[in-house]
Order: structure tokens, then sequence, then C-alpha cells
């Protein structure tokens, strides 16, 4: 609509506008004089109602300014034109009490009964200025930030489009801000990892999520180094701006990782290898037991019964020299046998083939066996006793008890004196058999009582006892798979007792 | 007079064990694989039969298979014999004490 010029050329009007405007309007004549000032001007510079009139306008300009002011004014006036003043410059006023500030003012001119005059709309921007400057200040304390971290950092829009790169990532890449902005960024990604990256980055940015993705990124030097690149989604007042980024470069951690891997995989190979050769060497030592012991034994049972025949075709009264040797050649074969039997004997047990086989047998006479069993090792005048109380018949491993007692009776048979009385004694209740093997014999040392079942462990005091160390070991690993326990009570000189105890079990 | 079968693959064995034996007054028939052995238990009609378990070709378990199978059949076997293992379970000594003590 078109304005109406009569209403500003009406006094009253004119006037309502002039007082209530909230900018400082100053008319000022072709002398440079303050015709009139509005309120709003007076309050801003600081002045008493109409105690500007008549001065001149350059009393409100800093003084080292006024003497251009006056050079401008009167170019103003001879071309005349409404347009802000001092274009692209940053202008600056005087209040009375001598405080400058910025302004911004904006001219208009007429003419009043011949007089020219000039019309200056001026307005306090201290305000913005100060605001501008506090922006200013931000960013270049951000880029300041920004380009000294030791990370490479990157500003997005929400378009997807870089809009910033710090000059940590200018340094690494090489490059110029101009080739990095927009998608320019994505340049120097090693073609192999660019598609990966792109849909990681395009998934990321639809869904406005942050992300993390390592690539090969090419360095100043040419050389395609692994990095990795953070970015998160950026909001202002709860408005989604883009996303802001950061990269560092982990090809060092990368390859030590890497190297650390390679170094562990290799590692874990040997010990795989060791281990295998481990299993191996124990095949064949189980399988060199299980030949040794059969392959041994066909040649032993020859020369066991050719020395029995050799007895038996020997006259009745021959020389003693030779009898002695048959016997020194039995009781070797004897020897070599049960070495055989341990060893084969262990090595299923250690295999896990051991089973326990169940037999009725009657106490008393299995226990005249065994004693028959051990009669040929029995030194001069030795003696074994037999006592048994309970019932006779029970369920029980036959062969197992039998090597068991066997082999305690041996022992106490080795390791006691001539003469000397050894006394094995049975008893079952209700719920159990015991067993106990007690000799007089040398003993076992206090400190060596916890090794006994041990393998191949022997005490210091069996001095050229012949033994293998393995009995006492077969003999608790057959009472454990009986279901029972074995424990003895033995000191130095003066002897030791076995206990066996296991679980009766019931006929069926 | 006992007859005595003895099935054994090393001959060593088979003869000492087989002097032993006739030694001890038994009769002696040998042989030295498990299927001439199932002929002569059948031909011969032995008291005992002493076998060797780990045999090529028919060994001991077969030979007592067979065995039973041919008694339950009735062919001409000895209608009760006792038959002993050899070698690979107990020990040769032990064997022998247990089975000269089964007479």
């Amino acid at each position: 609509m078109e304005q109406k010029p009569i209403s500003l050329e009406n006094e009253a009007g004119f006037r309502v506008l002039f007082e209530c405007a909230t900018i400082s309007i100053l008319v000022v004549n072709e002398q440079g004089n303050i015709e009139l000032v509005n309120p709003c001007a007076e309050t801003l510079f600081g002045y008493q109602p109409a105690e500007l009139i008549g001065t001149p306008i350059e009393v409100l300009i800093p003084e080292n300014l006024r003497s251009r002011h006056t050079h401008h004014r009167k170019d103003y006036f001879e071309r005349p034109k409404a347009r802000p003043m001092g274009l692209g410059m940053e202008l600056y006023a005087r209040k009375k009490d001598g405080q400058i500030f910025p302004v911004a003012i904006s001219l208009g001119h007429y003419e009043l009964a011949g007089e020219k005059l000039a019309v200056a709309f001026v307005s306090d921007i201290t305000d913005q200025v100060r605001a501008k400057k506090l922006v200013a200040e931000r960013e270049a304390w951000f880029r300041n930030m920004a380009d000294n971290s030791p990370v490479m950092i990157w500003v997005s829009g929400s378009d997807k489009n870089w809009t910033y790169v710090n000059n940590t990532w200018l340094n690494y890449t090489g490059r110029v801000i101009e080739n990095e902005l927009g998608t320019g960024w994505a340049d120097g990604i090693h073609a192999d990892d660019l598609d990966r990256c792109l849909l990681i980055y395009n998934e990321a940015f639809d869904a406005r999520q942050a992300f993390v993705m390592e690539y090969r990124l090419r360095r100043a030097d040419g050389q395609y180094r692994w990095i990795q690149n953070v970015g998160k989604p950026t909001y202002i007042d709860n408005v989604y701006t883009g996303y802001i980024g950061s990269c560092s470069d982990i090809h060092d951690q990368k390859r030590a990782t890497s190297e650390l891997e390679e170094l562990v995989r290799k590692r874990t190979n040997e010990l795989y290898e060791a281990l295998d050769r481990e299993k191996e060497m124990n095949e064949m030592k189980s399988r060199f037991v299980s030949m040794a012991s059969h392959e041994f034994r066909t040649p032993l049972s020859i020369v066991l019964s050719s020395t029995t025949l050799i007895e038996q075709y020997g006259s009745p009264n021959q020389d003693e020299r030779i009898q002695k040797h048959i016997a020194r050649i039995k009781s070797s074969v004897a020897n070599l046998t049960t070495i055989l039997n341990d060893f084969l004997s262990l090595d299923k047990l250690e295999q896990g083939k051991v089973e326990v086989e169940l037999d009725r047998i009657t106490i008393p006479e299995f226990m005249k066996e065994v004693v028959e069993d051990v009669q040929t090792v029995k030194k001069n005048g030795q003696l074994v006793n037999i006592e048994h109380q309970g019932d006779d018949k029970v369920l029980l491993d036959q062969k197992k008890l039998r090597y068991i007692l066997v082999n305690l009776l041996s022992n106490s048979i080795k390791y006691s004196s001539d003469e000397a009385k050894i006394r094995v004694s049975s008893h079952v209740n209700q719920n159990e058999i015991l067993i106990s093997v007690k000799d007089n014999g040398i003993g076992i040392p206090d400190e060596e009582q916890k090794f006994m079942y041990n393998k191949f462990f022997r005490a210091r005091n069996t001095g050229n006892v012949q033994g293998t160390g393995l009995g006492l070991t077969i003999v608790k690993r057959y009472v454990d798979l009986m279901g029972g326990d074995v424990s003895f009570v033995s000191k130095v000189g003066v002897g030791t007792t076995f206990n066996i105890r296991l679980p009766k079990i019931a006929a069926l | 007079m006992k007859t005595v079968l003895i099935i054994e693959d090393n001959l060593e064995i088979r003869e000492n064990t087989a002097e032993i034996l006739e030694l001890a007054g038994f009769k002696v028939i040998n042989a030295e694989n498990g299927k001439v052995g199932l002929t002569m238990a059948e031909r011969s009609k032995p008291d005992i039969i002493l076998c060797d378990i780990m045999m090529p070709e028919v060994n001991g378990y077969e030979v007592i298979r067979e065995l039973k199978m041919a008694t339950g059949t009735g062919k001409t076997l000895p209608a009760k014999f006792d038959f002993l293992s050899l070698v690979a379970r107990a020990s040769y000594k032990n064997l022998l004490f247990q089975f000269l003590h089964l007479f």
C-alpha cells in the first residue's frame, strides 16, 4: 500500500514518531550544527533535553575522528543521498562523559525553506559488537584447540559434506583444506577400504548414529597408514546439524597387535606340536611297554621251562654249584617277570584300561594261596602267620587282591631279616573287609612316607634290595579302583604295618 | 594215563611244555596252531587242552568257541575236558603249578 507523505508533514504525527522512536534521530544542518535531536538520542549520548541543539554534530564523535567527519559531512551535503554511513567501516560515537561506543548509522536528507538538512539515525550496537566478538573469540579458541590437537578433527554438515578439518589433518595428508572439504576427504582412502568406509559412513549418517571405522589413509609421504575414524552426530538446540569426528593413526598399534597375535599363534602352534610329540612319545612308550612285556614273556618262559627241565634231567646227587646257579636263573627270571608285570599293569592303569572283576573268594583259603605264592622269596627262618575273623566268603576282585597282598607280603619279606615274623590278619565285618600286613622290618623314614605311592620312588634305606618302585603305586591304584583305601604306620628300625580297607560288596 | 593236547605256535614253548608234562607222566599231543589243534582234539579226544591265546589265524578264543560248539552238537569230542589258556594271562610258572595241581 502506498504511504501518504502528507502524514509525515503533519507536525503532530511527525512529533510522535520523532519523540517515541527507539532509535536515536539527529537532524543536522549544512553547517554541521544539530537542529533537532530526539529523546532517545539525548539519553544515548547522555545529554539533557535540548542541550545539544545548536552544537556541532562533531561533539558526538570521538576527538581523533572529528576532522575526518567534518570532511565527510561536507561531501555528503554536496551529494546527499539516503544511505548507511561508513559502509564496511566500524563507526564509533562519543557520549557526553567521553565514553566511546560502536554505532550503526544511516543517513537521510531533506530541504526546508531552502536549507539543506541531514537526518542521522543512530543505533548503539555495543551488544552486537560484543556478541560478534565473543563468537569470533570462541571460534578462534576452537580452531586453536582443534589445530593443536594431536588427533585429526573434522566437521560435517547434515548433508554429509565436510565443512571443516583441522590443521593436524592437513599436515597428515599434506593437502590444502579446499581438497579435503565436501567429499574430498575420501580421496585419500585406500581403494580396498573405500567402499566399506562409505557404506559405514552413509549408513551411520542416515540413521544418525555414532560410528567407528578403521581404514588406510594416504599420508603426506604417500604411505597408506591405518587410522581409526570416530564420528558422532551433533545437535544445536535439539536440531541436527551434522557430525563431528576425530581420527587417530593406529598403524603402529595395529601392527604391534597383529605382530603379537602372530606371535601368540606361532607359540600356540609350537605348543600343539610339542603336545602332539608328547602324545606320540606316550603312545610309543605304551606300545613299547606292551610289546616288551609280551615279547619278553616268550623267551622268559623258555628260559624258565628249560631251567626246570635241566633240573629234572640232572642226576639226584649232582653238583651243588649247578643247583645254586639253577636257583639263581629261576629267581632272576621271576624278578624280571614281576618287573614286566608291574610295567604292564601300570601302563594299563594309566590308560584307564583296568576294570574291577568280582570273584567269589574264601578268605582263609585265598590267604593260604597268597602265602604259598611268596614261599620261594622267603628268607631263612621267616614265618608268615595268618589269622582271620568274621565271614569267610566275600565278593572281591581276586586278581587285584592277590597282587596287593603278594606285593605287601613280598615287601615285608624283603625288608625284614632272617627269622622275622610277619603277620597277616583279615577281618570281615558288616560293611568292610580289613586286611593288615605287619612286619618288624627296617621301616620307612618319616620324611619319605608321603612319597611311598609315587611312581618309581624308593626310600633311602632300601639299600641294595631290588625293586622298581612301582609295587605300592599299583597297590594304591588297585585299592582306589576297588573303592577302598590303603594306609600304613611305620617307624624306622621298628617295623611297618599296612592296612587295607575295602568295602564289602553284597552278593547278588 | 591222561592225555594233554598242547596248542601253541612257538616251537620251544611247545616242546618244553610237552617235556615237563611227559616227565610228570602225561601223554602229550602237540598242535602248532589252532586249526591243527581242533582236528587233533576231535581225533584224539584229550582229557586236557592247553592252548595259547595269541596265535596267528585261529586264536585261543576261537579254538575254545569251536570246541564248545562241537560238544554242543554231540560231535565226537571228549564229553568233559579242561581247557587252560597258556602264556598271555598268568605267569607261566603259576600256570604250570595250577595245572599240575589239577590232578
